[in-house]
């Protein structure tokens, strides 16, 4: 499951926009750019559960139906980032093709 | 997060009910063994579901969204073992050749293991049920 190293690259990437963005206009803890980085970090824990669940699993510490629970937890967290994701693309692009 | 609460109340379901089938089997196997290592026959066991609290503090207060957990595995003590007269088994009573098995009745622990095995049927469907709303939610974004 390397692929989810994504999610720590898009982490760092987060950081840097809000440091970019006005420093007095914004409280640290309540800006968008925070939130869409702790909504990440909590599907990335989930996959992170779901990982620790499977190798559980392999070392016979955990059930099958843990193993599914943990992964159907990771897959549903997964595709609600994912639709979050999609809103914020159709956003961007709305404003991009704004006219001038 | 309070969207997986369900589903984790139908885990602790399916690993009770899990627990209750080996528990099951365990009868059913030893159902003739005259040997143990505390002595005498097996004794036939028998697990206690327990609730436990699960969720968000607010449901806690609600009273709801309880999971279930096996509380104890105990032995039967009330049901006698079967006397058999078999003096030529080994462990037999030398003086009136009669064999002590197992109070392990064969059609009972059947019968609770087809209990077990409906009870995590209905858990696994009530799994995809809700499986099936959190899908339709998503799709309110598509």
């Amino acid at each position: 499951m390397s692929d989810f190293s994504i999610y720590s690259n898009i982490q760092k990437a987060i950081p840097q926009q809000s440091a970019t963005a006005p420093a007095g206009a914004k409280a640290a803890g309540s800006s968008f750019g925070n939130a869409l980085q702790d909504a990440i970090q909590k599907v990335n824990g989930l996959e992170i559960d779901s990982q620790k669940e499977m190798n559980g699993f392999l070392n016979e510490d955990s059930d099958l139906h843990s193993v599914m629970m943990a992964l159907e937890k990771a897959d549903v967290s997964f595709q609600l980032m994912m639709q979050v994701r999609n809103k914020i693309v159709s956003a961007y692009q709305e404003i991009m093709r704004t006219q001038v | 997060m309070s969207l997986f609460t369900a589903l984790d109340i139908n885990t602790s379901g399916l690993t009770a009910q899990r627990r209750r089938f080996e528990i099951t089997s365990s009868n059913l196997n030893n159902a003739e063994t005259t040997r143990t290592f505390e002595g005498g026959p097996y004794r036939r066991k028998d697990v206690v579901f327990q609730n436990t609290a699960f969720g968000s503090a607010l449901m806690a207060a609600d009273g709801g969204g309880e999971g279930v957990e096996v509380g104890a595995v105990l032995e039967d003590f009330t049901t006698p073992f079967e006397m058999r007269y078999e003096p030529a088994h080994p462990d037999a009573d030398p003086v009136s050749g009669y064999v002590s098995f197992p109070n392990v009745n064969t059609s009972e622990e059947m019968i609770n293991m087809m209990s077990a095995a409906r009870s995590y049927e209905a858990n696994i469907a009530a799994i995809s049920i809700l499986k099936t709303m959190i899908n339709r939610t998503l799709e309110l974004g598509r």
